[in-house]
């Protein structure tokens, strides 16, 4: 673990921001050996117990224990995130790389309709199709995802702009290379950082999107656990039954910190450092 | 496969133009980089296109490498107007023709080591020997060492960068090689091993140099013939004897003077 951490460049917030969500992701996988409960196993006799030594985070309404339904939640949480942020990064990505290269009318039409989609407030859009349609997991990656490649696209496409004029891609234009080869091969590694520090923002912000989904009754469904549902099942009496918002919502700021900082911490790394630089041995 | 039709290149009247502004009401302004060129080069040929900075040098290569539309004007490749050819046509004609820019560290890719720049080539070229053998072979002929395949450009010397985009030009066995500016980043000890090298390919391989420059003495004995233009317009042309010790063309003679 040291060994990794000291191969990280020395920039304070991703050292910061690694170690947060090295933590929580070995909080999240290494649950089911520190709790001996299962999520949805419910003790009526221990209904909102606050943290004792049996429970050191409390139990909720139906006598569950607290921190086995933040493991299992932060795994839903945290998985529905990374897999619409996979999902909008690769969807941007390539219609970037595909509007930057190519230009024209398909980037015209393109753009227009991502003006389109930025121009709907965004949150009232997924409850809309969300609360239509049947409210599965599912659809709420897709949707999160579909409302979310925009800004990618547009950031991917920028940056397709100045590569292609690049010696090293006329060059290979010049050796006869296909386009898909130029594109997927040559400039998309030279686009990578902006797409890595955006996928990092991207998750910090879908898992608050999922959790207010989820705070809302749009997410995850009960008994299955997020940390949005968990946040919501405690708003009845947040003072009385403190724990459970508490928990749940430190959990929250913790993972959305960790990503920004990481997202920052890459960011800082492009900016002040030549690729060149950083690659010297 | 193209046909082998004299002369290898033909340019016939080139016109390049460079737009800008039009937008909002504004009245578009067309630059002429390059009126009214026409020049040859024929087998066994290597001419110079030699002028000052902003002569306009570039535009015409870029324009012969399918970078740049021309705004007038004809290139025959092999006999074929690579103006008429399709897509595929363009891609087998690239195997003809290979360009070695100027900035010779921007012309690699900076991600990609560089054995990955020239297996990919090989991959392209369709190189069917044994390929460890070939790249080897090849390495040798340009003056390089087996250890630079697993470096990035940014780890070599700049006149290791030149050798390595020759190298890779070279896989395909190219009719025509595009310089752009060869010497413009080296000192007199490199330029001098540069131009044996480029002497001994031309001789080894029956390779035809098409060589953009403004040092007329040292392309001087790489080429046949030398076409000197000016803010992109024909000022003179012929053998390299007759344009460097008998030009009469106060233009020309400025050029040779400034390099000595």
């Amino acid at each position: 673990m040291m060994s990794i951490l000291k191969n990280i460049p020395s920039d304070l917030s991703l050292k910061t921001g690694v170690i947060v969500i090295v933590i929580l992701i070995l909080f999240l996988m290494t649950g089911s050996f520190i709790s001996p409960y299962r999520p949805e196993l419910q003790d009526l006799s221990q209904t909102l117990s606050p943290p004792s030594r049996g429970h050191p985070l409390g139990t909720d309404f139906y006598g569950r224990d607290l921190l086995t339904r933040l493991i299992y939640g932060g795994r839903i949480t945290l998985g529905i995130s990374t897999l619409a942020t996979i999902l909008a990064i690769t969807i941007g990505s390539v219609i970037g790389l595909l509007c930057g290269f190519f230009g024209g009318l398909f980037d015209l039409l393109c753009m227009r309709f991502i003006d389109v989609l930025l121009g709907f407030p965004r949150i009232f859009i997924i409850l809309l199709v969300i609360g239509l349609g049947y409210s599965s997991l599912g659809l709420v990656v897709l949707v999160m995802a579909f409302f979310s490649w925009m800004e990618i696209a547009r950031i991917v496409r920028a940056n397709v702009w100045v590569v292609k004029e690049q010696l090293y891609i006329k060059s290979a234009q010049a050796l006869g290379l296909s386009r898909s080869r130029v594109i997927f091969r040559h400039i998309l590694p030279n686009v990578s950082g902006p797409i890595i520090v955006s996928a990092v923002l991207l998750i910090s912000s879908l898992i608050l999107l999922e959790s207010g989904l989820s705070f809302l009754g749009l997410g995850a469904q009960p008994p299955t656990a997020s940390w949005g549902t968990i946040l919501n099942e405690g708003r009845t009496d947040p003072l009385g039954t403190w724990w459970i918002s508490l928990f749940s919502g430190i959990l929250i700021i913790i993972s959305v910190i960790g990503f920004n900082l990481i997202g920052d911490g890459i960011q800082n790394l492009l900016n002040h450092t030549h690729p060149k630089e950083r690659n010297v041995a | 496969m193209l046909p082998k039709i004299s002369p290898i290149l033909e340019v016939k009247q080139l016109v390049v133009s460079y737009h800008s502004g039009g937008g909002n009401g504004h009245l578009r302004n067309d630059t002429l980089a390059v009126r009214d060129i026409s020049f040859s080069v024929n087998p066994g040929e290597s001419l110079a296109i030699v002028g000052e900075s902003g002569s306009g040098k570039t535009s015409i290569l870029m324009a012969i490498l399918g970078f740049i539309q021309p705004a007038a004007g004809k290139i025959y490749f092999m006999g074929e107007d690579i103006r008429q050819l399709s897509s595929a046509e363009m891609i087998e004609l690239r195997h003809w023709i290979q360009p070695v820019f100027q900035d010779s560290g921007a012309s690699l890719n900076p991600r990609m080591t560089i054995g990955s720049i020239l297996y990919e080539a090989l991959r392209v070229f369709n190189v069917d020997d044994n390929r460890k053998e070939f790249i080897q072979k090849l390495l040798t002929q340009i003056g390089l060492e087996d250890g630079i395949l697993s470096r990035y450009s940014y780890q070599l010397s700049g006149g290791q960068k030149q050798r390595v985009n020759l190298a890779r030009a070279m896989i395909g066995k190219p009719k025509l090689i595009i310089l752009d500016e060869p010497f413009a980043a080296q000192d007199i000890s490199n330029q001098a091993n540069f131009v044996n090298l480029l002497l001994n390919l031309r001789r080894d391989f029956n390779l035809n140099y098409l060589i953009v420059s403004h040092n007329l003495s040292v392309i001087a004995p790489l080429v046949d013939r030398i076409l000197v233009i000016r803010s992109g317009q024909y000022v003179e042309e012929g053998p390299v004897a007759e344009i460097i010790f008998h030009t009469t063309n106060e233009y020309t003679k400025t050029l040779i003077d400034a390099v000595g």
